[in-house]
């Protein structure tokens, strides 16, 4: 092999790797292909007319519809366990996006410990249970639009094959 | 490989370390950097922003500990429509004859983009006079400087790249006829157009909203704004235009919430002349050596100030000033031109001038008298 070639791939998989540890520092290890995984949908509800002329929700493809300030898009974000093995501590991480505010209240997840996050994701608790502090080092209790992370843990483990989903809602600011 | 259906360039790398995906992931992290405006409004997020989410799975198999993220979904966020006008006086705006007065409208951009607008003002109620000039928008409280004005918005004024979370104050000025008559009125209805539609040259512009209970129709995505919907989100003013349709209209109020406009000024300054006559043997007859004591009566109507009202009055020919007898209010002044208020001659030749200073409708008739003698 040329080594020359051969460096270059080195410096490569190491620059991955240091990407890779800043983007997830607790975890290092990708899963492999068929392990549990997830898809994200991003959804708004608008108002439409049935055929019976009544105005119904209905949900949107955020992505085809866009979003104005104000406007709340539901993330639903389904997972499954593709593999052959159990997976265990089986936990989905998901960061309240950049420009949106958590709206309280609206998460869910049957089967799963929730849990909230009001610096980033280095510690979590119960919403009620967080406390913010002000500027003048008062503190109040979090409140949704401090959210920053929420995650949920899924109580048993997940067999082959199995699947759900969890949800949030988020304002745009 | 079901989980991941359409995203061919990344099928095939599914191994401890996905970078292919990593580095899509880094992109759509970059882009959505790029794109972000210093978090500087408080009003929303800006137009054009990608909203960019994803989840992170961990999990525990056979003792060893995995990540794996979700696809990453991108919202844009739209152009969002919303402004606010306000009329800033808190009375009737004062004009006087021949006067130029204005108005004050703060007009202040809610929205999350730069939006350009049109203003237009039109006559509300019964008018009780015609100004000499019709309002005209200026950018300062001198009214040296009009606001420009487009072909393209039918020659309207405008007020253009007003950046979000920002205000302007704009100066609406009239210019009064020659005579006023005191305490007439005239009411305007001021109209801030998103200026945004026409400027682009959009005459059905897609809109939106998702608070309105309407049918989603599907919107044709407009060229000019790319990928951007125009979401019409304002509300309405007290001056008869509607939510969401991109205009805002409002009538100037005063705190009992009374329409106010601008409201003339001015000051009627009457003269009064009697005259008594009384002959030497003690009767009225007006006879060679009979005096006549004239009176001047001098009183205000409406309101507003007159300011060095002079009254000139010439002594009538065959007839001659008696010294000394020149009064204003009962008090004497001299004949010579000095520091009291009268003189007779001095000013004007063979004239009566009395100088009375501002007059308000607040002044007490003001007396002059004085004697002559028919010669």
């Amino acid at each position: 092999m040329n080594k020359h070639k051969g460096g270059t791939t080195m410096k490569r998989v190491i620059a991955v790797l240091l990407a890779t540890l800043l983007l997830a520092p607790a975890v290092l290890i990708a899963a492999p292909g068929g392990g549990v995984e997830l898809i994200s949908r991003a959804e708004v509800e608008v108002m439409q007319q049935n055929e019976k002329g009544e105005s119904v929700k209905k949900r949107i493809e955020a992505a085809k519809r866009n979003v104005a300030p104000g406007d709340t898009v539901i993330y639903t974000i389904s997972y499954a366990n593709n593999g052959n093995k159990p997976a265990s501590d089986v936990a989905i991480n998901n960061p309240v996006p950049e420009h949106m505010l958590y709206v309280d209240k609206s998460v869910e997840g049957i089967g799963t410990r929730i849990e909230f996050s009001i610096d980033k994701g280095k510690s979590y608790g119960q919403l009620g249970s967080l406390k913010i502090k002000n500027k003048a080092g008062r503190e109040r209790p979090a409140r949704g639009d401090d959210i920053t992370n929420l995650r949920w843990t899924i109580e048993k483990p997940l067999e082959p094959g199995s699947k759900g989903s969890v949800s949030f809602r988020a304002k745009v600011k | 490989m079901t989980m991941f259906p359409g995203n061919s360039s990344c099928r095939a790398g599914r191994s401890r370390l996905n970078p292919c995906r990593l580095i899509l992931f880094l992109t759509v992290l970059l882009v959505s950097f790029c794109l972000m405006v210093p978090d500087s409004f408080a009003v929303g997020t800006p137009a054009g922003s990608i909203i960019s989410n994803f989840a992170t799975v961990t999990y525990t198999r056979t003792g060893i500990s995995y990540t794996n993220n979700s696809n990453i979904n991108t919202v844009m966020v739209d152009d969002k429509v919303s402004f606010i006008l306000t009329a800033a006086d808190a009375a009737n705006v004062t004009i006087t004859s021949s006067g130029r007065a204005y108005m004050t409208y703060i007009l202040t951009n809610t929205g999350n983009a730069s939006h350009d607008y049109t203003l237009s003002v039109a006559v509300t109620g019964t008018p009780e006079f015609t100004p000499a000039s019709p309002p005209k928008f200026y950018s300062d409280p001198a009214g040296t400087i009009p606001l420009p004005t487009d072909p393209n918005a039918g020659g309207l004024p405008y007020v253009s790249n007003l950046a979000p979370d920002t205000s302007i104050t704009v100066y609406m000025f009239i210019t009064a006829a020659t005579q006023l008559t005191d305490g007439q009125k005239i009411f305007y209805v001021v109209t801030a157009d998103s200026y945004q539609l026409a400027n682009l040259g959009i005459i059905n512009p897609p809109i939106k909203s998702s608070t309105q209970a309407a049918v989603d129709a599907p919107i044709n995505k407009n060229a000019n704004l790319g990928t951007r919907y125009v979401v019409l989100a304002d509300a309405h003013g007290n001056g008869g235009d509607l939510d969401r349709d991109g205009k805002y209209a409002v009538i100037a109020k005063d705190g009992g919430n009374n329409t106010i406009g601008f409201r003339t000024q001015s000051l009627m300054v009457s003269i009064v002349k009697s005259a008594t006559v009384s002959d030497r043997i003690g009767g009225t007859q007006p006879v060679s050596g009979a005096t006549i004591r004239y009176t001047l009566s001098v009183s205000t109507t409406g309101s507003g100030t007159a300011f060095n009202v002079v009254i000139n009055d010439p002594v009538p020919a065959n007839s001659t000033y008696s010294a000394g007898t020149l009064k204003l209010n009962n008090a004497s002044l001299s004949d010579a031109a000095d520091s009291d208020a009268g003189d007779v001659g001095s000013s004007t030749p063979g004239t009566v001038t009395v100088k009375l200073g501002d007059l308000s409708s607040a002044s007490p008739t003001q007396l002059i008298t004085f004697d002559v003698k028919i010669q």
